[in-house]
């Protein structure tokens, strides 16, 4: 009885979001609608009776839930005036669905004298398991979203990449913190916030750029259907200018600069990296707020030799790189030549 | 921009990989074949050796025990290097064609014989082939890469070209913005000519036009 009532309000589910507008599978969850099967009320008035476990229509009064697991946290605890003791939560923390052995964490209570001793046991063995990796990838992996100030969807995706690669085993031999470089690369590169190996070789443990790129090779071949997009310059333009404290002018030229120099080709072969940071070096130069090569070199990891190689190249072309129109052009002349 | 050099006929192209001798279209449609740069074989002598007496008494070799484990000799004709290991066995590389590769590994052949060890030509194979070419024209990588994402990699942080991996023939390309082409991975030389008229006109379809500005 219980089994059916429940499966009504899945078919119920399932039939509102037929009827929904087009909307792709995430945003059908937010068309989840229940209703009673028995009075078939489309906007019902459903009650959770949590004490009993229940769901109950208000309409007819037909239970429709029965024995539903209350998922809410027990108490509301706040800093323990007693120090330990008598926490009197009887449930395990929130679960995680990226670790292998979620929903379980059962541990030795506190209640004789053999407890202790059975808890330093539990504590070597059964943590030990699969998840003691995954919980120091996940520790570290957020350490590093952290330093950067990354948002925690970033993080999340990193770690559900690094679990993805950690079951399909392929990670053994393989510098563990160059994976959790590689994962937090790829997760930032999805969400559309780059960053470069550089920089996220600054933050791991002596990860070299050779192993993150050759972390970052293997784990994108092992993801399905994960079409990730090469660099361009805007990605970056944005916040190295922003690093730089530089107006919003300089910025939107050099973006275009940088777009217009990769278009153009005279620039072929050169990482986009080192562009960017070239094209902000010229309209930084022509505006009024310049910035030296020192500078752009420290913010953005590449050398000043790369960049002045580069400005090079930009500085033969400068005539058409500027946008039409813009403030810049009449100080092209004062452009220094390396 | 006048940058872009545009190939004429294909009997007269200054193509460096195409000779003065006309182009068999019906082998080479896209009228480019790739150059042969580098061969490597390997052949089995079919004796035991003694590295050192073969570094003593040959010229041109050079055995550092600690360094590696084989002895690195070295022919002028065909300008190949060989690595010669204690089992007899041996790898050639350097040389430009396979005629020149099998060639040079019979000349180290018979220079160990000459060293009184009873060497024999056994089980000479073709291990790899690189092969590289022009096509004249600036290539747009993003863009094959995008629309290629199972066979490429391209990542302009790491390395300026793209990589290809071609599954039939299994070869692998390096693909640059100048339009060069680097081909390797290859057993025989039809797969390197076959690789490069696969991946030819993908390669004209991403032609990049550049702006003239």
């Amino acid at each position: 009885m219980n089994m059916q009532n429940i499966a009504s309000i899945a078919t119920g589910t399932a039939n509102t979001t037929a009827s929904a507008p087009k909307s792709k599978s995430k945003t059908a969850l937010f068309y989840n609608k229940l209703w009673c099967p028995v009075c078939k009320v489309t906007d019902p008035d459903i009650v959770e009776d949590y004490a009993k476990g229940d769901m109950i229509c208000r309409e007819c009064g037909v239970v429709i839930g029965d024995r539903i697991v209350d998922e809410h946290s027990e108490w509301r605890t706040f800093s323990n005036s007693e120090s330990t003791g008598s926490d009197p939560n009887r449930v395990g923390g929130p679960t995680n669905p990226l670790l292998r052995d979620s929903a379980l964490s059962t541990t030795i209570g506190k209640g004789s004298k053999d407890t202790s001793s059975l808890t330093r046991l539990q504590n070597k063995s059964a943590l030990g398991t699969g998840d003691r990796n995954l919980l120091a990838a996940f520790k570290e992996i957020g350490r590093m979203a952290d330093h950067m100030g990354l948002p925690q969807t970033v993080a999340d995706l990193a770690n559900e990449l690094y679990r993805n690669m950690d079951d399909k085993k392929t990670i053994k031999g393989r510098s563990a913190d160059g994976m959790y470089a590689a994962a937090l690369l790829i997760a930032c590169r999805h969400e559309k916030i780059s960053r470069t190996f550089k920089e996220i070789s600054a933050l791991t443990n002596n990860v070299s750029k050779k192993d993150i790129s050759r972390c970052f090779k293997i784990m994108k071949e092992n993801i399905p259907n994960f079409n990730l997009q090469t660099i361009s310059t805007d990605d970056f333009t944005t916040r190295f200018c922003s690093n730089l404290k530089l107006p919003v002018e300089v910025k939107k030229a050099a973006e275009y600069v940088s777009k217009t120099a990769m278009d153009m080709g005279i620039v072929a072969g050169k990482s986009p990296i080192s562009v960017t940071a070239a094209s902000i070096y010229l309209v930084s130069q022509l505006s009024t707020e310049k910035r030296t090569q020192k500078n752009i070199a420290d913010v953005s990891g590449v050398s000043e030799v790369t960049i002045r190689n580069a400005y090079k190249d930009l500085y033969a072309k400068r005539d058409s790189l500027l946008p039409p129109g813009s403030p810049f052009l009449t100080q092209l002349s004062s452009l220094p030549p390396s | 921009m006048s940058n872009t050099t545009t190939t004429t006929t294909t009997t007269t192209t200054g193509n460096s990989s195409t000779p003065a001798q006309n182009v068999d279209i019906s082998k080479h449609p896209s009228g480019i074949i790739p150059t042969l740069q580098n061969i490597v074989s390997t052949v089995n002598m079919a004796t035991e050796l003694d590295l050192k007496a073969i570094a003593l008494g040959a010229r041109n070799a050079e055995y550092n025990p600690k360094r590696f484990a084989a002895v690195i000799m070295r022919i002028r004709e065909p300008k190949t290097t060989a690595l010669i290991f204690k089992s007899g066995k041996m790898v050639c590389t350097g040389a430009k064609s396979e005629e020149a590769s099998r060639l040079a590994a019979r000349k180290y052949a018979r220079i160990i014989q000459k060293l009184d060890f009873p060497a024999k030509f056994t089980d000479f194979k073709i291990q790899n082939i690189v092969g590289s070419c022009d096509v004249k024209f600036p290539i747009k990588l993003e863009g094959l890469h995008n629309s290629h994402t199972a066979f490429t990699n391209y990542e302009p942080e790491i390395f300026p070209g793209l990589i290809y991996k071609m599954i039939q023939p299994k070869v692998v390309l390096l693909i640059f913005v100048s339009g060069k082409i680097v081909l390797t991975g290859a057993k025989v030389r039809e797969e390197i000519y076959d690789a490069f008229e696969q991946i030819y006109p993908v390669l004209t379809a991403f032609r990049k036009n550049t702006i003239a500005n």
